[in-house]
C-alpha cells in the first residue's frame, strides 16, 4: 500500500531508492547488447503501465477486464492518425491521449454505473467489441490490421533504428506515468478511492461521490492504457485486431495480481517482468509451456497471497515470530491435504 | 530477516536464471558429424495448438535430419548441416513477433522458413526486413508480396491457384451458371472471395452472393438456410480452413437441402471433415488433391509418404501443405551459392527459382498486378480431384507453366 | 452451459474462466465414451456430466477452496473475486494445454446418433438439433425444480445471499459450495457432450464459448435463473438473425445492444444489480 511518508527520513529513503532504481534502469542498455532481451524489457515496461492502469481501477474496488480495450483503442487511434494524416509519433501520441480520454469518459459514464461482477464482464465484452470493430471496419485495416506504421521521426540526433531509443522512450513514458499516479494516490483523490474500495457506503456518508471518483479513475486508467497502445503501435509498426483479444486483458490483471495488488507501481512491474520473461524462458520446453505457466500461476495465487512483493514484505515483518507467510501457507495446505476427503490433488 | 532474504534470493534467482537462459542459445546444437561440417541455424515459427502447425513441425523434424544425413548443404565447397529452431507463434501477431524477435536477435538466424499463419508472418516482417533476414513462408495474405518488402518470398500457392482451378470446374460442370461464396469474415476470406468472383464472372458464372461467417463459427445452419434459398449451382469456399469447420459447412448445407457442386482450392483434411460430416455431403467437391494421392505420384511424394507413415503411423495430408518452403530454401542457397541472406534474396529477386518438392514442381513468379516486379510469389504444379461416391477421383494436373499462363491471363501483366 | 456458469457465479462468487474448458472436456468425454468405447449415447452423456462434476469438485477443493481459506473478514469483495478469477485462469491454461497434449491437435467429430432429418412446415431440421433443444428444455425444468421446489435449492439460493447466515443455521457450507461448483461443471460437461455431435470437438472450443456465455449471463442478469434462459434465447436469436441480414458486423451490434441494455438496467433484464 502506498503509505504517506511519515517522516522526512522515510522520504529520503524512498527517494534514494527510486533514484538508484532509475539509474539502474537507465544504465541497463549499456550492459545488455542482446536486442531480444531489450525487446522483452520494452514489453515488460508496456506491461507495467497496463498493470498499473488496472491497479488504479482496482484501488477503487473495480475490476476491469477492459484495459486491453483501451490499449487497442490507443494503438488504433495512433496508427490511423499516423497513416492517414501523416503526422509523426510526437504529435500522434498526445492526440491519442486526448481522444482516448474523451472516449473513456463517455464509455466510463455508462460502465461505472455497474459494480462487481457485472462491471468485470461488461468491460470484458467491451474489449471483445473493440476487437470486432477493428476487424470489421475496413477503414481500420480489417482483420489483417494496419502495417507499415511509421517509426517515431528522429529527435535531433536520436534515430529510432535500434531497440535502445525505444527502451528509453518507454522508460520515460513509464516514469511520467509513475509520477502522475504517485501524485494521485497520495492526494485527496487517492485516499477517496481507497475509502470507496474499503467501504462504498461509508465513503458515501463522508461525502465522497462514488460514481464521480470511480469515473475519474476509469478515465485516467483507460487513458494510460491508450498511451501504452500508442507506443506499441509505433514500436511494432503493425497492429492487428487479434493482438488485443480478451485474453490480453486477463494477462494484464495477472501482472498486477502476481506482483502484489497492494503495490501500485512495483507490483505490476514485478508481475510483468515475470510474465514476460518466464514464458520466454520456458520456450525451450515448447508445447509444455502453457501448463508450466498455469501451474506457476496457481502456486503463486495459492501460496503468495498478496502477490510476490506482499509475501516478501510480510515475511520480513513477521520474521521475528518465525512465521513466513509463504512457508506457513504451504505447510498448512499440505496438512489440509492429508485430511481425508480434501481432494486427490 | 532470514526468511525474507531467502524468498528474495529465490525470486532473484528465478529472474536471473530466466535472463541467463533467455541469453543462451535455445535449441541444442547438433554435434558436427565431421570436423569440416558447419552448422547453419535456420528459424521457423509455427502454431503449436493446431494441426497445421503440429503436422508441419513433425514433417520438418522428419525431413531436416534426413536432409542432413544425406549430406546437407554444400555452399562454396563448405558443407553445412541445417539446425532448425522451431518456436510457437500461437497463430497470433504478438506470438509471431516475439518468436521472430527471439530467432533474429537471440539465435541470430539469417533465414526463416515454413511459417504458416498470415498474422505471425506479417507481424514478423517488421523485424526481419530491417535485419535483412530472408523469409520463405506460406500464408495467404497479399501483404507478404507487398512491393515494400525485399527479403520475403511466398512459397504457398494460395494467391495463384484459383486461375487454373476454375476452367477445370467449368469443364466438369458445363451447365453450372450460379455460385455463392462462403468465406471467413477476415482479410484473407474477403480478398480470396473477390478474386474468386472475378475469375468466375469471367467464365460466365454469376456470383449470387458472398456470405461471410465469423472465424470461430461452429453453427452453420443459419448460413446454410440462407444459401440453400438462393439455389446456387456451385458452392465456393474461399479461405476456408481445412479442418472440421470445413466439414461443418458441408454438413449444414447438406442438411439444408443444397445439392449442387462444391469448389475449393484448399484440399479438406479428409479424416477431420469426415469425422463431422457424412460423405454424401461432400459429393461433387472439386479441390486440389494432395500430390501423394494421385494415380502415379512422383518419387519424392512416394518417399515422403513412406517416411511419414514409418515414423508417425497415421498419414496426414495436411503435413504436405507447408513444407515446399524448405525445399525452396535448400535450392535457393545452393543456386546462389551463398549463405548470406542478402546475396540469396538478391539472386532470387532477380533470377527466380524452380524447385521440386513432394508437392510437385514450383517456381517463383513476379506479381505485376501488385506492382511487385521482383520474383516474390509462387506458381506450382497443381493436382486436382473430385470427390465422388465417398472418395476422391483424380481429375488432372496443371503444370507450373500452365498455372502461370492461367494467372497471367486472369490478372494481367508478365509474371516471368 | 450458461446455467452452469450462473450457478457457479451466484453460489460461490467465483468468476470461473475455466468453465469453457469444462465444456470442452465434456465434449471429449463424450467422444471417448460414445465414439471410442461405443456406449449408449444417453449413458455417455450422463457419465460425461458425472465425470465433469467430479473434476469440478476436485478443482474446487484443491484450488478455489484453498484460495477462499486465505480470505479474512477484511478481504474486500473485489479482491476475493479477482483472486479466484485468476486461479481459474491458471486452471484454464493447464486444462487447455493438457487436453491438447493428451488428445492431439487433430480436430474430432462425434458421429451423430440421430442422423434423420425432419420437415416442419418446409423447414428442414436435423433430428439431432431437435433433441438438443428438447434436452435443454428438460435440463432447464429439472434445474427449476431443484432450485425452487427442494430444500437444497433453498439453501443454494440462501447461500448466494448470505453465506455466513447459512453457516449459522447449522448447514455445512463447504459441501454446498462444492456441490454448486460440481453442478455447474457437470452442466458445462453435459452441454459440451450434447453439442459434440452437432459441431466439432477441438481443444479450442472452450475458449470460443466462454465469452458468449458471459454475454448471455449478463443480458439476462446474474443470479436470475429465468433471466439466463431469456438472455440465452435473445442473444442466440439476435446473433443468427443478425448474421443473416447484416453479416459479420452483427456481433458488434449485439455487443452494443448489451451495453445499451446494461446502461438502462444495470442488473440485466431480470436480475437485481449485483455488487
Amino acid at each position: 500500500m502506498v503509505k504517506l511518508p511519515t517522516s522526512w527520513k522515510t522520504i529520503h529513503k524512498k527517494l534514494a531508492a527510486a533514484v538508484i532504481l532509475i539509474i539502474i534502469l537507465a544504465a541497463l542498455p549499456l550492459f545488455i547488447e542482446n536486442d531480444y532481451i531489450k525487446h522483452l524489457l520494452i514489453m515488460a515496461c508496456v506491461g507495467t503501465i497496463l498493470g498499473m492502469s488496472f491497479s488504479m481501477l482496482f484501488s477503487t474496488g473495480l475490476i476491469s477486464l477492459g484495459a486491453g480495450a483501451f490499449y487497442a483503442v490507443g494503438a488504433y487511434i495512433s496508427a490511423t492518425l499516423a497513416m492517414n494524416s501523416g503526422i509523426s509519433f510526437w504529435l500522434a501520441f498526445p492526440l491519442t491521449i486526448i481522444i482516448a480520454s474523451i472516449l473513456a469518459l463517455g464509455v466510463g459514464a455508462i460502465f461505472v454505473r455497474n459494480g462487481g461482477i457485472a462491471f468485470v464482464i461488461i468491460t470484458l465484452l467491451f474489449a471483445s467489441a473493440v476487437v470486432i470493430a477493428a476487424g470489421q471496419i475496413e477503414f481500420l485495416g480489417g482483420w489483417g490490421g494496419i502495417i507499415g506504421i511509421p517509426k517515431p521521426t528522429p529527435l535531433g540526433p536520436i534515430q529510432f533504428g535500434s531497440k535502445t531509443p525505444y527502451y528509453y522512450l518507454i522508460l520515460i513514458i513509464l516514469l511520467l506515468v509513475v509520477l502522475a499516479y504517485y501524485a494521485l494516490y497520495t492526494s485527496y483523490i487517492g485516499r477517496a478511492w481507497k475509502a470507496i474500495k474499503l467501504s462504498p457506503n461509508l465513503a458515501g456518508t463522508l461525502g465522497i461521490n462514488q460514481y464521480n471518483y470511480r469515473l475519474l479513475a476509469f478515465t485516467i486508467a483507460s487513458t494510460t492504457a491508450a498511451a501504452a497502445g500508442s507506443f506499441y503501435a509505433h514500436y511494432f509498426q503493425t497492429v492487428t485486431p487479434g493482438a488485443f483479444s480478451g485474453w490480453l486483458s486477463i494477462y494484464i490483471q495477472l501482472y498486477a495480481v502476481l506482483g502484489g495488488l497492494e503495490f501500485y507501481v512495483m507490483g505490476p512491474a514485478v508481475g510483468s517482468i515475470i510474465m514476460t520473461f518466464i514464458p520466454e524462458y520456458l520456450r525451450i520446453i515448447k508445447e509444455y509451456e502453457p501448463i508450466v505457466t498455469g501451474i506457476l500461476l496457481l502456486l503463486v495465487i495459492l501460496f503468495f497471497q498478496g502477490g510476490i512483493l506482499g509475501t516478501i514484505i510480510n515475511a520480513a515483518k513477521s520474521n521475528n515470530r518465525n512465521n513466513g507467510q509463504a512457508i506457513h501457507s504451504i505447510k498448512s495446505w499440505l496438512q489440509k491435504n492429508k485430511n481425508p476427503g480434501a481432494g486427490e490433488r | 530477516m532470514k526468511r525474507a532474504a531467502l524468498i528474495l534470493t529465490m525470486v532473484a534467482s528465478i529472474l536471473a536464471s530466466s535472463f541467463m537462459v533467455a541469453c543462451s542459445p535455445a535449441a541444442t546444437t547438433q554435434p558436427a558429424a565431421a570436423t569440416e561440417v558447419k552448422t547453419l541455424n535456420v528459424g521457423c515459427t509455427l502454431p503449436f495448438d493446431n494441426s497445421l502447425g503440429m503436422d508441419t513441425k513433425k514433417a520438418l523434424e522428419m525431413i531436416v535430419p534426413a536432409f542432413n544425413a544425406a549430406g546437407g548443404l554444400t555452399v562454396k565447397g563448405q558443407k553445412y548441416n541445417i539446425n532448425l529452431i522451431i518456436y510457437d507463434d500461437k497463430y497470433t501477431a504478438d506470438g509471431g513477433r516475439a518468436a521472430v524477435e527471439r530467432l533474429v536477435n537471440q539465435d541470430k538466424v539469417k533465414f526463416i522458413i515454413c511459417q504458416v499463419g498470415s498474422a505471425p508472418i506479417v507481424a514478423g516482417l517488421a523485424v526481419t526486413e530491417p535485419a535483412k533476414v530472408m523469409v520463405l513462408c506460406g500464408g495467404a495474405s497479399s501483404k507478404i508480396i507487398d512491393p515494400a518488402n525485399k527479403y520475403v518470398f511466398g512459397t504457398a500457392t494460395w494467391r495463384t491457384n484459383l486461375a487454373p482451378l476454375f476452367p477445370l470446374l467449368k469443364s466438369a460442370f458445363p451447365n453450372a451458371k450460379t455460385m455463392v461464396n462462403l468465406s471467413p469474415d477476415d482479410e484473407t476470406g474477403k480478398a480470396l472471395a473477390s478474386d474468386n468472383a472475378k475469375i468466375a464472372t469471367a467464365l460466365g458464372i454469376t456470383v449470387l452472393d458472398n456470405v461471410y461467417y465469423p472465424r470461430s463459427t461452429q453453427d452453420f445452419a443459419p448460413f446454410a438456410t440462407k444459401i440453400a434459398a438462393l439455389k446456387p449451382d456451385i458452392m465456393d469456399y474461399p479461405g476456408a480452413v481445412a479442418g472440421t469447420q470445413f466439414g461443418l459447412q458441408f454438413k449444414a448445407l447438406y442438411e439444408a437441402g443444397f445439392k449442387g457442386a462444391h469448389v475449393s482450392p484448399m484440399p479438406p483434411s479428409l479424416t477431420e471433415v469426415l469425422a463431422v460430416a457424412p460423405p454424401q455431403s461432400m459429393e461433387g467437391l472439386i479441390s486440389i488433391l494432395p500430390s501423394t494421392e494421385i494415380p502415379n505420384p512422383s518419387a519424392l511424394a512416394t518417399q515422403y509418404k513412406q517416411d511419414w507413415t514409418a515414423k508417425y503411423g497415421s498419414w496426414s495430408t495436411v503435413s504436405l501443405t507447408w513444407i515446399p518452403a524448405f525445399y525452396a530454401f535448400v535450392n535457393a542457397v545452393q543456386k546462389a551459392d551463398s549463405i548470406d541472406p542478402e546475396v540469396v534474396s538478391a539472386y532470387l529477386s532477380a533470377n527466380g527459382l524452380s524447385w521440386q518438392s513432394p508437392n510437385g514442381s514450383a517456381m517463383l513468379v513476379k506479381r505485376p498486378d501488385f506492382k511487385n516486379d521482383r520474383f516474390c510469389d509462387t506458381c506450382a504444379s497443381l493436382d486436382f480431384g473430385i470427390f465422388k461416391s465417398g472418395k476422391y477421383e483424380y481429375l488432372g494436373t496443371v503444370s507450373a507453366d500452365d498455372a502461370l499462363k492461367a494467372n497471367q491471363s486472369a490478372f494481367g501483366g508478365v509474371w516471368k | 452451459m450458461v446455467l452452469g456458469l450462473d450457478i457457479i457465479i451466484r453460489g460461490t462468487k467465483i468468476l470461473n474462466f475455466a468453465h469453457g474448458q469444462f465444456y470442452m472436456l465434456g465434449a471429449y468425454m463424450l467422444l471417448l465414451l460414445f465414439q471410442i468405447m461405443h456406449l449408449d449415447f444417453a449413458l455417455s452423456l450422463i457419465l460425461a456430466g458425472l465425470t465433469l462434476g467430479l473434476v469440478g469438485a476436485i478443482c474446487y477443493m484443491s484450488i478455489f477452496h484453498v484460495v477462499r481459506q486465505r480470505f479474512t473478514v477484511t478481504t474486500t469483495f473485489s479482491y476475493r473475486l479477482l483472486l479466484s478469477a485468476m486461479a481459474s485462469v491458471g486452471l484454464m491454461m493447464i486444462l487447455q494445454q493438457g487436453t491438447l497434449l493428451l488428445f492431439g491437435t487433430e480436430e474430432r467429430g462425434v458421429k451423430t446418433p440421430f442422423p434423420q432429418m425432419i420437415d416442419i412446415f418446409d423447414v428442414r431440421i436435423s433430428l439431432m438439433r431437435v433433441i438438443v433443444i428438447l434436452a435443454a428444455i428438460i435440463i432447464c425444468l429439472l434445474l427449476y425444480f431443484l432450485m425452487y421446489r427442494t430444500t437444497l435449492g433453498k439453501i443454494l439460493r440462501a447461500i448466494s445471499y448470505d453465506p455466513e447466515a447459512v453457516t449459522l443455521a447449522g448447514i455445512n457450507t463447504l459441501w454446498i459450495l462444492v456441490f454448486c461448483f460440481a453442478l455447474g461443471s457437470a452442466l458445462a460437461g453435459i452441454a459440451g457432450g450434447i453439442i459434440a455431435p452437432l459441431f466439432s470437438v477441438t481443444p479450442a472450443m472452450g475458449e470460443n464459448v466462454i465469452f458468449l456465455s458471459l454475454l448471455v449471463l449478463l443480458v439476462g442478469g446474474i443470479g436470475s435463473y429465468r433471466g439466463t434462459i431469456l438472455g440465452g434465447l435473445l442473444v442466440g436469436l439476435a446473433l443468427s438473425f443478425g448474421f443473416q441480414f447484416l453479416g459479420g458486423i452483427a456481433e458488434l451490434f449485439v455487443f452494443l445492444l448489451v451495453i445499451a441494455i446494461l446502461s438502462f438496467r444495470p442488473g440485466g433484464l431480470l436480475g437485481e444489480a449485483a455488487d
